[in-house]
């Protein structure tokens, strides 16, 4: 099991999470829902371990980062390395030692080709083939359905149920609502820094209308459209 | 245009403050070198007028990186873009250009106010979609990187060694193959994005023996050659070359530990000093090199160790 406790994290004087106590068990997806700059990608970060925080986070691992995956929302790529490169440093970065990346090539991506010139969608799903080749436990998802094609999003959303019945805990930040509720286990509604909600499958149709009355309408009227 | 430079103005002065320097002492101490390197330079060779010009535009060249020009076509027009791009060029070859004239260098000066204003029209790093081969593919990544970048570097640097052959030129041979280590000793310049240390499951220490090993199997798949080419017409000079060969992995090993012993971030200027130091006077290097380990493996365990 996975376990945060009094997470906290300053970005110099300006504290960006505030206290935050989860738990994710195995086999489970947990979904991430917040405004944009509500904390989501700094808790992702912070669980990772790739930004250091206040609180603790506990795992069974003896380090957890050789355990988890983490996608980015914006997955960043050198230049002049190719897709196939990439996978090779991500894996021999961990000691896999494979190559048939063309095999496993489940995204169909040019994988000769410099990922920098790979378009949006084609980026993320490198990304995640990179974080799904390197065999972990847990998986941090950030805006794994972004800029990426209908059809890619469908075998995403089918990746998600695979990992979770082998028994991986998996956590998905998105900002559309009906893919998180079809998959999700839980949602955490993330506001300010600090959580607002735990939501249990049940009350998810009560969850959205409370984010659609609390946010959209209010910002929507502030908004003037010509 | 106006706004533009004054922002690249702004970000200069927060980068000289993110240095731990003040900005207008920065300035100072910065025309204060340019002006004692320039007289050092013309002092030195006959040639200078020529180097200097040529240094003028080697600093023109990075503003025309095709990725940074597409991104200023998308904000301005095309007719600010073009006056943006030779004002840019016109202000970094200015303190080259009044120098030279100072120095009465007429021609020169002429001349590298023409290249400046031209190579404002040209975009340059292009990146192909057609990968450029290199034997480092399964070695990933700053060979692969470097060497898509500036294997010309390498080029350049057979040619010296085949010149100097012809020539019987010893130590124009020398040169060359230093130019090896010391072009990959710039792999190493900038941190890589910390995700890209993050994703090793080694602990510090055998994370730094790792890219040390793996940056030297890469240098000695580009030196091999040249260090033969060197020891067969040259053999009197036996010791040298294999000291110099020698030297240059320390060299390109001390820079793997000097770039990880400021990271995430570029080495800041005292770094950059002690490092030029220890360079020009190798016993300063062994401190540094013991130095630049200690501070790598604090650096590097909160995010490899986590």
């Amino acid at each position: 099991m996975l376990e945060v406790k009094n997470l906290s994290k300053n970005f110099g004087s300006k504290r960006v999470l505030q206290d935050i106590n989860l738990r994710f068990e195995p086999g489970k997806v947990y979904g991430i829902v917040g405004e944009n700059g509500a904390g989501k990608t700094t808790l992702f970060r912070c669980i990772s371990g790739i930004e250091s925080h206040l609180g603790t986070v506990t795992s069974p691992y003896p380090s957890l980062k050789n355990h988890l995956g983490y996608l980015e929302t914006t997955p960043i790529f050198m230049s002049y390395i190719t897709g196939w490169e990439y996978l090779k440093l991500l894996c021999s970065a961990k000691n896999i030692n494979t190559e048939n990346f063309e095999e496993q090539n489940i995204f169909n991506l040019p994988l000769n080709q410099y990922a920098e010139t790979y378009s949006t969608g084609m980026k993320k799903k490198l990304a995640l083939m990179g974080v799904l080749l390197r065999k972990n436990d847990i998986f941090i998802l950030d805006e794994p359905f972004n800029g990426v094609d209908i059809q890619s999003n469908m075998l995403i959303t089918d990746i998600i149920e695979e990992l979770k019945s082998l028994n991986k805990t998996v956590l998905i930040s998105s900002h559309i609502f009906s893919t998180l509720s079809s998959i999700c286990d839980e949602i955490i509604l993330l506001s300010n820094g600090s959580i607002q909600k735990n939501v249990k499958k049940e009350d998810y149709e009560a969850l959205e209308q409370s984010m659609k009355k609390s946010v959209l309408k209010k910002q929507l009227k502030k908004l003037v459209i010509d | 245009m106006k706004y533009y430079l004054t922002l690249q103005y702004t970000r200069l002065t927060r980068w000289l403050k993110d240095m731990g320097i003040n900005p207008v002492l920065g300035f100072v101490l910065g025309l204060i070198l340019f002006v004692v390197l320039s007289e050092l330079l013309f002092y030195k060779t006959i040639y200078a007028p020529w180097v200097y010009g040529a240094m003028a535009l080697f600093l023109c060249s990075k503003w025309s990186d095709a990725k940074r020009n597409r991104e200023l076509r998308k904000i301005f027009t095309t007719k600010e873009y073009y006056s943006l791009r030779v004002a840019e060029n016109i202000l970094s070859s200015l303190p080259f250009l009044i120098f030279l004239l100072m120095k009465t260098a007429h021609i020169p000066a002429a001349i590298l106010l023409i290249a400046s204003i031209l190579l404002a029209f040209i975009r340059t790093n292009r990146q192909w979609n057609k990968p450029i081969p290199t034997p480092f593919k399964k070695l990933p990544f700053e060979f692969i990187v470097g060497f898509r970048k500036s294997f010309w570097a390498f080029g350049l640097a057979y040619i010296l060694i085949g010149k100097a052959i012809q020539a019987d030129n010893y130590y124009l041979g020398l040169f060359g193959m230093a130019l090896i280590f010391l072009t990959s000793m710039l792999f190493y310049q900038k941190p890589e994005p910390k995700y890209f240390v993050w994703i090793h499951t080694h602990r510090a220490p055998d994370f730094l023996k790792r890219k040390m090993i793996t940056s030297a199997i890469c240098v000695s798949i580009l030196s091999a050659l040249a260090l033969i080419l060197l020891l067969i017409p040259f053999s009197e000079n036996w010791v040298t070359t294999l000291l110099v060969y020698l030297g240059g992995y320390i060299f390109l090993g001390s820079m793997i530990l000097a770039k990880y012993s400021a990271y995430p971030y570029e080495i800041n200027i005292p770094q950059g000093i002690f490092y030029a130091l220890s360079l020009m006077f190798p016993p300063i290097l062994l401190i540094a090199i013991w130095v630049f380990y200690k501070q790598s493996k604090k650096r590097l365990e909160p995010i490899l160790e986590c």
